[in-house]
């Protein structure tokens, strides 16, 4: 394929080729699965979006659209090879409105940035993947990311009003507006969380949720594991339902204690992060004070109450440094995500404790627990293919537990190659095919981001080695 | 635990084979032994030529029915209707999820609810509530506490659909919060039945919160939109025009809540009653909001009626489910 003529649609700065530029975009953040493209194209508007899925679609190349590359299911993974669209320079800020309480903004724009936007104004975006910082609105639009603020302010689905975006024939659409969507097929929702794979979205008009004026954040430590798992059904249970729940094992305790100089209680097995607010004070004071009762109704060691801002930053570090921090404990980190009703939370940890000790690895927990949702982070050195594989298959086990207790093979990270194969355990053949239905409504073809999602697409089957490494 | 079963009579002008299935086996049969369905309840928001004035009477039941006006579906050999399926399926407050079969009144399933101190927050108005949940969700009514509360896509985290072949599928998880794939169930809300028949929901429920007053405003043209506020405060101008002398107008007065100004949400529509031009909402960037009115393909934009089409003959190639609905002949 003769990509030169890529040239003729954008400007040589915006085509990126050669060994060292594909190896920088052979994955995302789930590392395990590689695939390297031919090209990699930085378009800076819409127009030039088309102009490239056309050329694509002319040439019957394949094409992935990536955003800042921290999706953790292999999403943004070139499967196919051909062109990866990188929006990092649709990175604009087009209208704020704050009247209407919404933005309009390409989809390349780190999610924090958003946010910094209009803090000022009392205003902010409210997903908030732990990634916010780097994540961008296109990556958050495609995994319908959440974060832990879901709990109170669900995820993007919840905060997108309309999106540009272009099919895979090149074709601009315009999907509801500046004021959401009007009667119709609801394809905006469809749309958030396809993880790439019905278009490329180019541009969204945001919902702006206002700030708060009352924040209470506590830290609060238990002796053990089931008395944190059975608080946060307690807390859901008493009509309190925080802004945030978050939970943390003594993995994680040991790895912040090390990396920030943390103390936590010596008899602490794990810690919950509970954030109340709302504009009226007192109802939240009341409600942190209602968190406080389950609490020590289930034995709690400690609970620390921010006083002021800072300290308020100083109880969220453990939870948001919490992953970065266990890099001083093994040389690699797989994060895994499922989710269970959370009245299964003391059940299923039990179970991940039991798996990883069955396959000799490390694992540690940080997660979104009043959403049910797990993030057991397995410790290893990818060096060793044994541990490897032995990571692999202690991930499928809990995923498959996860399904059995009810709950879901993916809350946040997506489907992408990681859990293609696991899918069948959750739908039936009929549910699969219904899904595919759903894609081929904007994708009859392979080309655009192919491979992801649903299992058994025709003609990837023959790659999957080819990603692990297994096959040259 | 189920409902008692409350039959009515509903579109005397179209189909009369009504078709009550009792289980989502008996509505997968009857949707795969049938050619062309009228699928669900009536919805008084649907005005038709509403510029050729009144097309709704009410019935000694006390419900609208239509009187004139062309008919907004096609004769079908069968009119299904969902209120048998009526079933609390699982509820669980500490996972804060319900699954009920997709006939449960909104207003059954609130009051179920109630003990244990959660809700559904879709504000509907009390006739509304009187509606199954499938039809609301088929018709994805806009209602007084949308900005809070959102619309029915953010409560349905699982469904059971019946598809136009008679196949039941299943889209999402008992789970509050999942990305599995692609989410059928968010397209099936909104569509009035026409890709496939809702049968069973799992939703996501809030605890109870204590109601508020809302301002109540009247229009007089049977529409539904969201604003801004410059449009606000033209709409509050035309209103007083034409508000006062009128009763019946008054009564079936639109309500909105506007949540500090910022999104106006009117919930209940009637037809025309004066020959006035209509208001000239188009002018601040309206939407036309969610399912009110006989939105044919024409109504939506190019790209949108390219999809539509195509989404269509994906879903029901042959035009079994509700013929005619959104323009489909």
């Amino acid at each position: 394929m003769d990509f030169s003529t890529l040239e003729a649609i954008l400007r040589p700065d915006q085509i990126l080729s050669g060994a060292a530029a594909s190896r920088g975009y052979d994955c995302d953040a789930y590392t395990v699965d590689r695939s390297k493209p031919s090209v990699i194209v930085l378009p800076e508007t819409t127009l030039e979006v088309a102009a490239v899925v056309r050329w694509c679609a002319a040439s019957q190349v394949p094409f992935t659209s990536r955003g800042a590359g921290t999706g953790l299911s292999g999403g943004a993974m070139p499967a196919l090879g051909g062109v990866v669209i990188s929006t990092k320079r649709m990175n604009h800020i087009l209208e704020i409105d704050l009247e209407n309480r919404c933005m309009l903004a390409q989809t390349g724009i780190a999610n924090r940035r958003l946010t910094d936007a209009v803090k000022a104004d009392g205003f902010h975006f409210a997903p908030d993947p732990s990634s916010q910082s780097v994540s961008t609105l296109g990556g958050n639009i495609g995994e319908n990311a959440g974060g832990p603020h879901t709990l109170k302010y669900g995820v993007t689905v919840q905060h997108i009003l309309g999106v540009t975006m272009v099919d895979p024939l090149g074709e601009i659409l315009t999907i509801g507006g500046k004021l959401g969507c009007g009667p119709g097929y609801d394809f905006l929702g469809l749309i958030c969380g396809s993880e790439g794979t019905l278009g490329v979205v180019t541009e969204a008009w945001v919902k702006l949720t206002p700030l708060p004026k009352a924040v209470t954040t506590a830290l609060v430590a238990f002796p053990t594991i089931r008395s944190a798992t059975e608080t946060v059904a307690g807390i859901i249970a008493t009509g309190t339902i925080p802004a945030a729940l978050e939970m943390m094992d003594r993995g994680i305790m040991n790895a912040v204690a090390l990396a920030f100089k943390l103390t936590f209680p010596s008899e602490a097995q794990a810690l919950l992060l509970v954030e109340c607010d709302g504009d009226d004070a007192d109802v939240v004071a009341k409600e942190m004070e209602s968190v406080r009762t389950v609490c020590e109704s289930n034995g709690c060691l400690e609970i620390r109450i921010a006083s002021d801002e800072k300290e308020r930053a100083n109880l969220w570090m453990v939870r948001k440094k919490g992953i970065g921090a266990m890099g001083r404990i093994a040389p690699s980190i797989v994060t895994h995500d499922g989710v269970i009703p959370r009245s299964k939370l003391p059940e299923m940890l039990d179970f991940v404790y039991e798996v990883a000790e069955a396959h000799k690895i490390g694992v540690a927990n940080i997660f979104h627990a009043g959403d049910g949702n797990l993030h057991p982070c397995f410790y290893f050195d990818d060096r060793d293919p044994l541990q490897v594989e032995r990571v692999i298959e202690a991930g499928e086990i809990i995923i498959k537990k996860c399904i059995e207790l009810g709950g879901s093979v993916s809350g946040e990270h997506g489907i992408g190659v990681e859990k293609m194969d696991l899918m069948p355990l959750m739908f039936s053949p009929a549910d699969l095919e219904a899904q595919a239905m759903c894609k081929r409504i904007f994708n009859d073809g392979m080309l655009c981001n192919p491979c992801k999602v649903l299992p058994n697409q025709r003609g990837c089957a023959e790659h999957k080695m080819r990603w692990r490494g297994v096959a040259t | 635990m189920s409902f008692e079963h409350k039959q009515v009579i509903q579109f005397p002008d179209l189909a009369q084979n009504y078709l009550f299935p009792g289980s989502q086996t008996d509505l997968s049969q009857m949707i795969s032994n049938h050619s062309r369905l009228r699928i669900g309840g009536f919805n008084p928001y649907r005005y038709s030529n509403s510029k050729a004035g009144a097309n709704f009477a009410k019935a000694e039941s006390g419900k609208l029915v239509r009187t004139e006006g062309p008919p907004t579906v096609q004769q079908c050999d069968g009119h299904v209707l969902l209120d048998k399926l009526n079933k609390v399926v699982m509820f669980s407050p500490a996972d804060q999820v319900i699954t009920v079969e997709a006939g449960i009144l909104l207003n059954d399933l609130n009051k179920y609810l109630l003990d244990s101190g959660f809700e559904i927050p879709i504000g509907l108005n009390e006739k509304d509530q009187e509606e199954c949940i499938g039809d609301l969700m088929a018709m994805n009514l806009p209602h007084w506490n949308l900005a809070r509360g959102g619309t029915w896509r953010d409560w349905v985290v699982k469904m059971r659909i019946v598809l136009a072949n008679g196949e039941i599928v299943t889209s999402g998880a008992d789970v509050v919060k999942s990305v599995s794939g692609f989410d059928i169930h968010k397209l099936m809300i909104g569509a009035r039945f026409t890709l496939g028949v809702i049968s069973e929901v799992t939703l996501r429920i809030k605890p109870r919160s204590t109601p508020k007053d809302y301002p109540a405003i009247a229009l007089n043209h049977g529409i539904l939109f969201l604003t801004n506020r410059e449009g606000l405060k033209e709409l509050l101008e035309y209103s007083k025009c034409h508000t006062e002398d009128d009763d019946e107008f008054v009564k079936h007065a639109m309500v909105f809540y506007i949540e500090d100004e910022s999104c106006l949400v009117l919930t209940e529509s009637f037809q025309n009653h004066f020959n006035d031009a209509p208001f000239d909402s188009a002018k601040f960037g309206h939407v036309w909001r969610s399912h009110v009115g006989e939105f044919a393909l024409p109504n939506f934009s190019e790209s949108d009626q390219k999809l539509m089409r195509r989404t269509k003959a994906i879903f029901d190639p042959t035009n079994k489910l509700n013929p005619g609905e959104f323009g489909f002949f």
